[in-house]
């Protein structure tokens, strides 16, 4: 062995030493990153997984023609006045008739939801030929049963300590002693909008508002970024100016967010007169938010198109138009998905702006259109969080799931659309 | 492009090839210049010995010529020389199967001085035919050091020289032939003065042709059987 | 007549000798024919600048119908340059300024109603790396014609396709997969890919940029034999690196050194005894 390879042997232990240093440290990042992840997100899982669960109350109710002041011929008008809150009283009433003082009956109504009786309303509507019968049918529980039923509300607390009184609790263990007491996957929660009642609070009206806004942002952000992109990159003279521009759109991306909902609250609504609280403006400023995003990684990816490419097409005559459209941009489109995926989850995620354009307004309705009125997603689950009510607790954590869930699908779709368009060849 | 040299290429290994082949071919020149001086030192001084010597040392020059041969073979295969390099490679090839040429005739000249000298033979023309060798030596050194200066000014002055022994070749082969009518005795020993005087002649024609050579490496043009004035004319 | 002797000539030969450097600083008139008969295209004091450094001086060079013409010259010299002239792709680099006269068939094609489309659809390129669009191999071919609109109808189109890969040597090794990615083929049928999908658009010339650089020899020779088939209906201008190839592909070869164009001729005179001494250098590999 040679002088050389001495040395080389002396130093490999203390190369491959420092090797092993970098990997440990490497695994211990991921799993340091991983393991907050997995907390949270149990954790998440955990508080949200009574949401998703309903509980309901199996009451015989008398739905007789005199009882209601209808007949089965009724038109749905008529049906829609009648007075369905007694027949669920009296229902109750007679299941517990020791109840007598009023304070008490109150209680005991307040053992069904406030919504139960339009619960019963609609299904009385969708199905007339119950009028005139007798029949069990589940009801909407309050959020105080829901919350004793969970288990969220412990019935061994002191009762001074305790949201339900003594008297409440009994009645709703005289309910589970019958058997009326039932829990359900709740549907509630994904085909209603929001409620002041934590058991009738839905997330469909966030959801809509979410996906109006992100389609009118993906409308508006995608074709205006990639025409900017491919300007800036195939098309525009080097000089100044585009310089300034250049170093414009990369500090627009460093803007904070709650800029572009000042920006969008003084021109869009206030200057144009557009409707406040929509999924028109919030896409708008929405759009101008993540603009900058999409241009920059759609410039990179265009700027990663081999040359080589270009100059094939421009060797055969090929227009300058024609190389773009036909070669450039097909290329380049895996990498402006992504990069509009990326602007897309990072929009869907915002709040800031879309407080400044009043889209944090309480709103039950379900919007029909990006003119309505209506709530996002991640604002919603800053509504809820800020409720006193016990049960909305579940629903925050529920509605973060919702959001997380989507924003896999769409990193799902994004990674599936690249692969796609790879995969061509 | 009259400046030539063979250094200088990005490949050391190359310019040491080249260098070797040059100076085995200078070296055979050298041999081969020796090898006529003892033929003709032998005949004229009837020693034997120094005839003998000369038959067994061109197996010497027939085994040098395959060797730079060879050498020229593989700097072909693995250099793919150009121009001037092409043009050497070239050169040399052709150069030494002259050289060999001038070699077998010396061997014929100490053969022929070998015979002469066992029949004791001599004669009155020994004396023109050391001039016509003297003149034919000179021609081949003058060749051989333009060929190691690469001057072809020169190549072409020897060249024009070849006229001179052509035309003292053809005086003495009228004597000879003069001699051999009036002493038909003696026709068997003339006719081997006469192969040795046809022997100087050819030497003095593959010269002429080492010069050409000489030109074409230098100058670029083959001036092969054109008639010397054009060629003075067009190309120097 | 001894080795010391020759090696005094040689030293003495070699303090004559002037630095690469000085040769080409007094070099002014390009040496040899660098004028021809029967031109298709003639360039005339063509200088080239990248924005303040001239990267060409002072070329002129005819280019014959029909004719393979070879440019050699080490790195940098501009021959890349000069060929990227012929066809205006200097254009798309911004600060690339070219003047002089370049004519094809007697038109200027830097003048003002010269359309560079038009231009590109009659010069042609091949490129040093083999650059087939990532399309199908028939898609390949068909581009240029498509965007053209060179063929009425897809009968046409087919039948072009078929004749162009025919002509580079490529159809018979494609046939059953016209609609496999072009990009999936080995390096030397990708350049004849290329080749056809520039003949496809029938160019009167085709220039190429060092073509089988990327090519092992086998795909090398391949495209050589393509090159002189071509030139019975082409006029074929070769950007190489490889001597050989120049010598063995073309009829003139064109020296050029530090954007000067020092020496044209006969391919077969340039290679054996060049006139001028940079190219001499060059040629037989003395370089520094």
């Amino acid at each position: 062995m040679n002088k050389v390879t001495q040395k080389v042997e002396k130093g490999l232990k203390k190369r491959y030493m420092k090797e092993k240093i970098f990997k440990a440290c490497g695994l211990v990042s991921i799993g340091f990153a991983f393991m907050f992840l997995l907390l949270l997100l149990t954790d998440i899982t955990i508080k949200a997984w009574p949401a998703f669960v309903q509980t309901q109350i199996e009451l015989k109710l008398d739905l007789s023609e005199e009882n209601l002041g209808l007949n089965a011929k009724s038109a749905q008008e008529e049906i829609k006045q009648a007075d369905f809150r007694a027949v669920i009283r009296s229902a109750l009433k007679k299941q517990f008739p020791d109840v007598k003082k009023r304070k008490d009956r109150k209680e005991l109504y307040s053992l069904v939801s406030f919504g139960a009786e339009y619960q019963l309303r609609d299904l009385v509507m969708d199905n007339p030929n119950l009028i005139g019968t007798r029949s069990s049918i589940k009801l909407i529980a309050d959020d105080d049963v829901d919350a004793v039923v969970k288990g969220t509300i412990n019935r061994n607390d002191d009762e001074s300590n305790r949201r339900v009184k003594n008297l409440k609790l009994s009645l709703i263990e005289g309910l589970e002693e019958n058997n009326q007491i039932s829990k359900q996957f709740n549907w509630t929660f994904f085909s209603s909008g929001d409620s002041r009642e934590p058991e009738l609070a839905g997330i469909k009206g966030a959801i809509m508002g979410s996906l109006y806004t992100i389609l009118v942002t993906l409308l508006l952000s995608f074709p205006v970024a990639v025409a900017a992109a491919i300007y800036l990159e195939e098309f525009a003279p080097k000089n100044r100016f585009i310089d300034l521009i250049e170093i414009n759109i990369n500090n627009l991306a460093a803007v904070p967010s709650i800029v572009f909902g000042l920006l969008g609250l003084a021109v869009f609504i206030n200057f144009f007169s557009m409707p406040r609280s929509a999924p028109l403006v919030g896409g708008i400023v929405l759009s101008l938010m993540t603009l900058p995003t999409i241009i920059i990684a759609s410039r990179s990816a265009i700027k990663a198109v081999p040359p080589s490419l270009r100059e094939a097409a421009l060797g055969l005559g090929a227009s300058k138009m024609q190389t773009v459209f036909h070669h450039v941009f097909p290329a380049a489109l895996p990498g402006i998905l992504t990069g509009t995926i990326i602007g897309m989850a990072q929009a869907l995620g915002e709040t800031a702006p879309l407080l400044m354009i009043g889209m944090v307004a309480f709103i039950v309705d379900i919007p029909q259109s990006i003119g309505d009125p209506s709530t996002v997603l991640p604002i919603q689950v800053f509504l809820w969080a800020d409720s006193p009510e016990r049960g909305f607790l579940e629903k925050t954590s529920a509605a973060i799931l919702v959001l997380i869930g989507f924003l896999i699908i769409m990193n799902a779709v994004a990674i599936y659309l690249r692969k796609k368009f790879e995969k061509k060849w | 492009m009259d400046n030539l040299d063979f250094n200088q290429h990005t490949s050391n290994q190359y310019n040491a090839e080249l260098e070797d082949i040059r100076n085995a071919l200078l070296k055979m020149g050298g041999m081969v210049e020796k090898q006529l001086k003892k033929s003709i030192q032998a005949m004229l001084q009837n020693n034997e010995k120094m005839a003998d010597k000369v038959i067994k040392k061109d197996l010497g020059i027939n085994a040098m010529e395959v060797k730079i041969d060879e050498e020229c073979t593989q700097i072909i295969a693995k250099r793919q020389p150009a121009a001037s390099d092409l043009r050497l490679i070239y050169a040399i090839i052709k150069c030494i199967t002259d050289l060999e040429r001038i070699g077998d005739e010396a061997e014929k000249i100490a053969k022929n001085a070998k015979f002469l000298i066992s029949e004791g033979y001599s004669c009155e023309y020994y004396k023109s035919f050391e001039n016509l060798s003297k003149l034919v030596i000179e021609n081949l050194s003058q060749t051989l050091n333009s060929l190691a200066r690469l001057d072809a000014e020169e190549a072409l002055i020897i060249a024009k020289k070849d006229e001179i022994i052509d035309f003292e070749f053809e005086k003495l082969n009228n004597d000879i032939i003069l001699h051999m009518s009036n002493n038909p005795h003696e026709l068997e020993k003339t006719v081997r003065l006469s192969w040795s005087a046809k022997a100087l002649e050819k030497i003095g024609d593959h010269t002429t042709n080492i010069c050409e050579y000489i030109i074409y490496l230098v100058k670029g043009k083959d001036i092969r059987h054109l008639d010397i004035d054009t060629i003075e004319e067009e190309y120097f | 007549m001894n080795t010391q002797t020759m090696k005094e000539n040689i030293n003495l030969t070699n303090m004559k000798e002037k630095s690469i450097a000085e040769i080409h600083a007094e070099h002014k008139q390009t040496i040899g024919e660098p004028f021809c008969d029967n031109v298709k295209f003639s360039t005339r004091n063509v200088d080239v600048f990248y924005a303040d450094n001239q990267a060409i001086y002072d070329v002129s060079l005819d280019i014959g119908k029909n004719e393979v013409i070879a440019l050699i010259g080490p790195s940098g010299c501009g021959k890349s340059t000069f060929l990227r002239c012929l066809n205006r792709m200097n254009d798309t680099i911004d600060i690339c300024k070219v003047t002089g006269d370049l004519e094809l068939d007697g038109t200027n094609i830097y003048s003002k109603n010269q359309d560079p489309v038009l231009l590109r659809a009659r010069v042609g390129m091949v490129f040093q790396k083999p650059n087939p669009f990532p399309k199908s191999i028939y898609d390949n071919v068909a581009y240029g014609p498509r965007i053209h609109g060179l063929t009425k109808n897809k009968a046409e189109l087919d039948e072009l396709v078929e004749d162009s890969l025919r002509k580079a040597g490529l159809f018979e090794e494609v046939k059953d997969r016209l609609n496999s990615p072009g990009t999936g083929l080995s390096g030397g049928q990708q350049q004849r890919l290329c080749i056809a999908r520039t003949i496809a658009v029938q160019p009167e010339v085709i220039l190429m940029d060092e073509p089988a650089s990327a090519l092992d020899p086998i795909a090398t020779a391949k495209i050589e034999e393509l090159i002189s088939d071509l030139s019975k209906n082409y006029t074929i201008v070769i950007v190489t690196h490889s001597m050989q190839q120049a010598a063995r592909v073309s009829q003139r070869t064109a020296y050029f050194h530090l954007g000067k164009l020092i020496e044209v001729g006969e391919t077969n005179q340039i290679f054996t005894h060049p006139r001028h001494e940079l190219t001499e250098r060059y040629i037989t590999g003395r370089f520094g």
